[in-house]
């Protein structure tokens, strides 16, 4: 559906956001994974057609995104990262007032729209409320009933549990899986479980290029018997890093929990692990950070 | 002591932070320039400043530092309130907070630092005038001498006072309501509200109060400076006592009050806690939610519309839910409504609220709001979206890029719309409260939903589009207010075609009688050319729609370059094609079909007619003799044909080989002949002609001149001046428009430092009085003495064509392109002054007569039908001027008088013979219903009618001191005429204000200020002076003496055909039939006498019969000043000067004889005395010279309560 062909973006400061990323994403959610910083905030808004990508192609169910971005737009839903509220402006008026802009133009028909999506992302109760006095969770609902607006065919949302509470979160996670089964569902986030939990395919990204992608099983299972575990003092931490390619450290219980690469046990104490989607990121990232070390 | 150690570090730290502030440094680079700027170019300037008075002048280094201060408050609204706000708008509340340093020390150290930072901010105006004398460019005549104590008191008394005066204001209401916003508010208010008490305090009898409510001191400097002649104001400091210094402490203890319980209020804010809004809490809801069905959007014209209709309302709503609007729109009434109530007055009496004025004192106080608008709110509004966080969510819908900037466009322009309504609302409750004055809503409408509001219109199509090009507001912001100054500034700077100014259009001249004349064409169209560049703007903006925070110029050029379709790109071309069409036709217009002239041009022309002709000042010519002119006025073209012929007679006792003509500039000469002779030099584009006759002309001998001129103003031209020809209510005057034999002085150029770069050398501003070259020279004209005058002037078949004379016949023909035209044909009988006009308009007659008999004259007033209400007032004031006149001075010299009125393009009364235009700006509209009010329309009626004695019976030589013979005694008829029509009382207020205009205006005397004998033209020495010294000396030597004086030189002068009235002549009889008054004549005309009298203290003591002893303490002072201003004591023993004792204040308008007790002249002597009187009454009021005779330099103090000393 949406395929993103060598796209290389700069910034102005010389910053290389994007490195010639290419990437063919398929109807239903996609996952996008990456740390902060990785380029995803500016793929999705080339994607969104908010920016001008330096060199590079996107096209979108044969349309063309960057030559005739309005026909994107028709078709778009888009939660930004970050996004504010007009002052003094309640959720139900500026949900019917984003509604019109995007050409919903019977009013009947936009009624029902909105209050559906009023109710669906748990809003209706609130709907006459000023949004400027929503909590995050509720801004945050707010945005994608938004980006539901319409008959969008390619919805991004980016980083959209961020500040986000357990429970609003798995409503969240509701919401979009109801959606992503016929459409294309970018959901970008540097949180693993959102991915693990809703997305079909999914895709790495750091340093502005793409350093794996696929179905999260696969992935998964590509990395069985590769990951290997060991807890070890804080203060040993240290010299393992310099022994063995270290791809996480975690703090349990006041004890470094270590997880290593390796295609074979390598001793001294570690032990294996069935290996997860949080292994394929780190060990995506640690090869991608450490070429040379692979290449020894 | 920790403690101060402890303020002491955090003061430093405060100034080293505040110093690195861009706001700090920028307000530093902008107040130095504007300092520098004005003290080194012409265009900026700064308060009021004459040539004479030093560009660095005590004076002008303080009322810098003052006026600045006002606008320099910018500086301590941020600089002072930012240590108590920044904490919370930069995060660092709770990190800051949790120090132990308690916070009203952290406060006082901060706002030491702060205040230090600031006060190095507004030093800058000191800065800028010192750095300024060491500009080259600079005329240094324009310097006085290095005086650093000037600076000192400048920063020490004027701009740290006010700054600490200011910012402890912004700082208490920042520690109230922890918002940068409130200040900005406060600010607003404090600003209009002082420019209303301002205006409130300016009346004379409220100055004293003004001295102390002043936060800035600029009314006590104003009061202590307003009387100081050049000499004082470049030499002097004002004295830091009285008022001054009073105003000062008030205002410096009253900082420090507001600084404490703004410490106060800070710890009271922050025990209240932060303002929390209420979140909303959603509850689960368990029903299940209603099924969500797509719908497909749909994207055609019709939803875009809907769209644009959608985003207009919220953009709107938006706006008017924003309280600074209201807030701004409140001050801007506010402030019309205090200039409409305390419109400036003539002579205290107002005027009628017609419409024309109505909608003038909108554009003119109304203005600032519609530009905030335009120039404010509209960056806002580009910036909404970005700045709530929400452009991305519309960016990435498919509305189009116009539906954002056009929705934003119409916005403003509702608002813009529904300010101008709103401002006819008080303007209408005024005219209906002060009527009777028709209500036009149309007159309404056309200049202001007409002409102002496109303009704004275009200013906010600009504002638009630089935002939506700008990084960032504030950038935007500083573009556009660059764009405001610039504009402001531009014709000042030489950028004076409209074309070339974004936005430029000629000023809107209004008139009742010509309504908008053809300026309103001029506006429309400069309207419609820079409305199709403003469209095209807008059309950028749409394609470069910032959808998104983050864009690079190179998306910018790219949405440039891709972003055209089909219609976008007719659009453009439409909008283009009709930018260039209409720039064509005013070009047309203003550079074709009208010469384009602007100041430089002007100047050039003056300097080479200078250097070209001058040469021929003092060549002897022939003098016109008999002047006959055929005019024909076509209203509907603007312009005028006359052709006619001069007799011109060698008066001279050598023959004459040439014969010089000039016309003035904007005429152009058709034909023209003299007998005998031929044109040798034919110079069109200076206007000036040579003929050499082929034989001379003999003494004695005449020739007949004929000319054929002709002058047209079609279409619209670039600047608002009006021409002579207008369609209704024309006014030709002889000097702009016939020609002139000889050489023309009147088109040097004048300005003392402008000849010097030009390189020309100085000249005088008139001959001296003892030049006798000039005495056989007329000053109406050195090209004429008495003339025969006729002339057939022809006009549109609706108008009434008047010119001086009587007319013979009236008549309606065609003319040779088949046109109705109606002719008048006027002659003399006898030779007037060559001093004639042309008028022509629609005009409503009202006739009357004076005296009977043989000796009856005519009299009309000639005036615009609506403009009825005084015309009676015109004829009595005739009537009375006539009688006073006749029976004072001599009969009167025509059969016939008549007042016409012109347009308000200039307000004037000038008089011609028999004939007196009368500007419709000056009288005709005056509001006399209140009787105690001066009746300023009668006394501009009887200085005229004067005038056919003073000016026309007797005519003054062209040297020095002319306009004292002509002006002070068309000054001195009209006093006592209105003496002996409205009383003394009447005539003392209305002394007072020509006594306070002429002490003013000698301390701007640009070159040196003349006794009356010696007057060169100078209008607050003839006209204000004047009247004072002849009222002196009416009261000195009696009514009858100073008349018995004028009839001599009258008829003296009629009688002398050797030369014309001198000064001399008038000093010479007054002193011949008041020979023991010679002093007191030659103080008041021959030198520039001051006195300053003023009651020290007074008792009075019940005497056993029932009587009063009253003892006066007063003192006694009298000066000489020299031209400059330099004053030196005159000693004097056995002055009469009045001392009067009253039951009333002799100011108050219920004043009358009754309540006078004693009122005699007393001989005193310089110094301090006491008077002791015994009287019948007990008196309330004392005084010495109570009713302002001499030419005090303090007539406030002249009179007390009794028991007290005069303030």
């Amino acid at each position: 559906m949406l395929q993103i062909d060598g796209l290389t973006h700069t910034y102005a400061n010389g910053v290389q956001a994007l490195r010639g990323l290419t990437l063919d994403i398929p109807r239903g959610m996609f996952g996008l994974l990456g740390p902060n910083g990785a380029g995803k905030s500016t793929l999705m808004r080339t994607i969104a057609t908010l920016q001008q990508p330096t060199s590079g192609r996107i096209t979108f169910d044969g349309v063309d995104v960057l030559a005739e971005p309005a026909r994107l737009r028709q078709a778009l839903g888009y939660l930004p990262q970050e996004f504010g509220v007009y002052p003094r402006v309640s959720a139900e008026d500026m949900l019917d007032h984003l509604a019109v802009l995007k050409g919903l133009a019977n009013k009947a028909e936009r009624r029902e729209q909105v209050a559906a999506l009023l109710q669906q992302t748990n809003l209706y109760d609130v709907r006459k409320k000023a949004l400027s006095g929503f909590s995050g969770g509720m801004r945050q609902r707010f945005g994608i009933a938004q980006a539901l607006l319409g008959d969008p065919r390619l919805i991004i949302v980016d980083e959209p549990t961020a500040g986000l509470d357990p429970e609003e979160r798995n409503r969240f996670h509701g919401l979009l899986s109801d959606i992503g089964e016929n459409v294309v569902v970018i959901l970008s986030t540097h949180i693993v479980d959102d991915v693990a939990d809703l997305c079909p395919r999914m895709a790495i990204i750091e340093g502005g290029q793409i350093v794996a992608a696929g179905d999260p099983a696969a992935l998964i299972e590509g990395m069985r018997g590769r990951v290997w575990r060991k807890v070890v003092a804080k203060a040993e931490v240290e010299a393992h890093r310099q022994a063995y390619q270290v791809i996480a450290t975690r703090l349990v219980g006041g004890r470094s929990v270590l997880h290593v690469l390796a295609d074979a046990n390598p001793g001294d104490g570690f032990e294996a692990v069935p290996g997860d989607l949080e292994d394929v990121y780190f060990a995506a990232l640690y090869q991608r950070r450490h070429p040379t070390v692979l290449a020894a | 002591m920790a403690a101060l150690c402890l303020i002491a570090r955090i003061a430093w730290f405060e100034l080293r932070y505040q110093l690195r502030q861009p706001a700090l440094i920028i307000n530093f680079i902008l107040f130095f320039l504007i300092t520098f700027l004005a003290t080194t170019i012409d265009q900026i300037q700064i308060g009021g400043r004459s040539n004479g008075v030093h560009m660095d002048s005590p004076v002008m280094v303080l009322q810098i530092a003052a006026i600045l201060s006002l606008f320099g408050m910018t500086i301590g609204l941020r600089g002072l309130t930012d240590p108590v706000l920044r904490d919370a708008d930069t995060g660092m509340a709770g990190i800051v907070g949790a120090t132990p340093v308690r916070r009203p020390l952290m406060l006082t150290g901060r706002l030491l630092g702060a205040f230090v930072a600031c006060a190095a901010a507004v030093s800058s105006c000191q800065w800028g005038i010192l750095l300024g004398r060491l500009a080259w460019w600079v005329d240094p005549e324009h310097f006085g001498a290095f005086r650093p104590l000037d600076y000192l008191f400048a920063l020490g008394v004027f701009s740290l006072p006010n700054l600490l005066v200011t910012g402890a204001l912004f700082f208490l209401v920042a520690a109230l309501t922890r918002r940068q916003m409130a200040t900005y508010v406060v600010m607003i208010v404090l600003i209009s509200g002082y420019a209303l008490i301002s205006s409130a305090l300016a009346e004379p009898s409220r100055r004293v109060l003004a001295a102390y409510v002043d936060p800035f001191g600029l009314a006590p400097l104003a009061n202590a400076t307003r009387y100081w002649t050049v000499v004082e104001r470049n030499t002097q400091l004002p004295a830091l006592a009285g008022e001054l210094l009073g105003n000062r402490l008030i205002w410096v203890g009253a900082a420090l009050v507001l600084f404490g319980l703004g410490l106060v209020a800070d710890g009271w804010a922050l025990r209240r806690g932060p303002r929390k809004a209420a979140p909303g809490r959603a509850k689960d809801t368990t029903a299940s939610p209603a099924p969500l069905r797509p719908v497909t959007p749909r994207l055609g014209t019709g939803a875009a519309w809907q769209m644009l209709r959608r985003r207009l309302a919220f953009e709107v709503g938006a706006t008017l839910r924003s309280p600074s609007l209201w807030i701004l729109l409140a001050l801007s009434i506010v402030n019309m409504m205090a200039t409409l109530l305390l419109q400036k007055t003539f002579y205290g009496t107002a005027t009628y609220p017609v419409t024309r004025l109505m909608v003038l004192a909108i554009l003119g106080t109304f203005s600032i709001a519609p530009l905030a608008i335009a120039g404010y709110y509209t960056g806002e509004f580009v910036w909404r979206e970005r700045q709530a966080g929400v452009a991305e969510i519309l960016g990435a819908t498919p509305a189009p890029g116009w539906v954002f900037t056009l929705s934003k466009f119409l916005a403003v322009a509702l608002v813009l719309a529904g300010l101008w309504l709103v401002a006819m609302v008080p303007t209408m409750a005024m005219q209906i409260a002060r009527g009777p004055v028709p209500i036009e809503p149309g007159l309404y409408l056309t200049p202001l939903l007409g002409m102002a509001f496109p303009g704004m219109l275009i200013v906010a199509a600009l504002t638009l589009f630089v935002q939506v090009l700008s990084p960032n507001k504030f950038v935007g912001y500083a573009i556009m207010v660059l764009y405001v100054v610039l504009s402001l500034v531009a014709q000042r700077l030489g950028l004076e075609d409209n074309l070339l100014v974004y936005g430029g259009a000629p000023t809107l001249l209004l008139s009742d009688m010509n309504g908008y004349g053809r300026f309103l064409l001029a506006d429309t169209w400069f309207n419609i050319y820079w409305g199709m560049a403003a469209a095209l703007l807008l059309l950028l903006s749409h394609m470069l729609w910032p959808r998104s925070r983050a864009l690079t110029w190179r998306d910018r050029g790219r949405a440039l370059v891709t972003g055209w379709t089909a219609p976008t790109r007719a659009l453009a071309v439409v909008l283009l094609l009709g930018f260039i069409g209409s720039g064509v036709w005013i070009h047309h217009n203003t550079h074709v079909l009208n010469e384009y002239r602007d100041r430089q041009m002007n100047e050039d022309q003056q300097v080479a007619f200078e250097r070209a002709y001058r040469q021929y000042e003092t060549l002897p010519q022939p003098r016109i003799t008999k002047v006959s002119v055929d005019v024909d006025i076509y209203p509907e073209l603007q312009g005028f044909d006359a052709r006619g012929h001069y007799t011109l007679t060698n008066r001279t006792q050598a023959p004459i080989g040439q014969v010089h003509m000039v016309l003035p500039v904007q005429i152009t000469l058709e034909k023209t002949a003299l007998e005998g002779a031929k044109l040798t030099t034919d110079d069109h584009a200076l206007n000036y002609y040579i003929f050499t006759l082929d034989q001379p002309l003999a003494p004695g001998e005449t020739r007949q001149l004929d000319f054929a001129i002709s002058q047209r103003n079609p279409g619209f031209t670039n600047d608002a001046t009006a021409p002579l020809v207008v369609d209704n209510g024309s006014f030709i005057g002889y000097r702009r428009a016939l020609p002139i034999i000889g050489f023309d002085r009147a088109r040097l150029l004048d300005d003392k430092f402008k000849r010097r770069r030009y390189g020309l050398p100085p000249i005088d501003r008139m001959p001296k009085l003892e030049d006798q070259s000039q005495w056989a020279v007329s000053d109406l004209g050195p090209d004429a003495d008495f003339v025969d005058f006729e002339t057939t002037v022809s006009t549109a078949p609706d108008q009434t064509a008047i010119a001086p004379g009587y007319l013979d016949k009236e008549w309606v023909a065609k003319d040779t392109a088949g046109r109705d035209r109606r002719y008048f044909h006027y002659h003399t009988d006898s030779p007037i002054a060559h001093f004639e006009s042309w008028l022509s308009a629609r005009y409503t007659v009202a006739r009357d007569t004076w005296g009977e008999g043989d000796h009856a004259v005519d009299l009309a007033v000639y005036y615009h039908a609506p403009h009825a209400w005084n015309v009676d007032r015109m004829m009595l004031g005739m009537k009375r001027a006539l009688s006073y006149c006749s029976a004072n001075f001599g009969p009167y010299q025509h059969r016939q008088l008549r007042v016409l009125e012109f347009p308000d393009y200039a307000s004037f009364a000038q008089s011609f013979p028999n004939t007196v235009p009368y500007s419709e700006g000056i009288g005709f509209i005056t509001d006399l219903r209140d009787k105690t009010k001066i009746d300023p329309v009668f006394y501009v009626t009887a200085h005229e009618v004067a005038h056919q004695w003073w000016g026309h019976q007797l005519i003054a030589a062209n040297v020095q001191g002319n306009t004292f013979l002509v002006e002070s005694l068309a000054q001195y008829s009209a006093l006592m005429v209105m003496e002996h029509e409205y009383g003394p009382n009447k005539m003392r207020r209305f002394l007072k204000y020509e006594l306070d205009s002429y002490l003013r205006n000698r301390g701007h005397e640009e070159l040196e200020e003349l006794p009356l004998a010696r007057v060169e033209g100078q209008p607050y020495i003839h006209y204000r002076k004047g009247s004072v010294a002849m009222y002196a000396l009416k009261d000195y030597l009696g009514e009858d003496t100073v008349n018995r004086a004028l009839a001599r030189v009258l008829k003296e002068s009629k009688a002398r055909t050797d030369r014309y009235a001198l000064s001399t002549d008038l000093v010479t009889a007054l002193k011949a039939e008041a020979p023991d008054q010679a002093d007191l004549i030659s103080d008041m005309l021959e030198k520039i006498v001051l006195y300053d009298l003023k009651v020290t203290g007074s008792h009075a003591e019940a005497l056993p019969d029932g009587r009063f002893k009253v003892s006066v303490t007063v003192s006694a002072a009298k000066f000489e000043a020299d031209g400059q201003g330099k004053e030196t004591p005159i000693p004097f023993v056995a002055m009469p000067i009045d001392i009067g004792l009253f039951r009333a204040d002799p100011g108050a308008p219920a004043f009358g004889d009754h309540d006078v007790i004693h009122l005699a002249k007393h001989p005193l002597h310089f110094g301090e005395q006491t008077i002791e009187l015994v009287v019948d009454k007990k008196p309330d009021y004392v005084g010495i010279d109570p009713y302002n005779k001499l030419i005090d330099r303090n007539s406030d103090d002249n009179l007390a309560r009794l028991g007290q000393s005069a303030p």
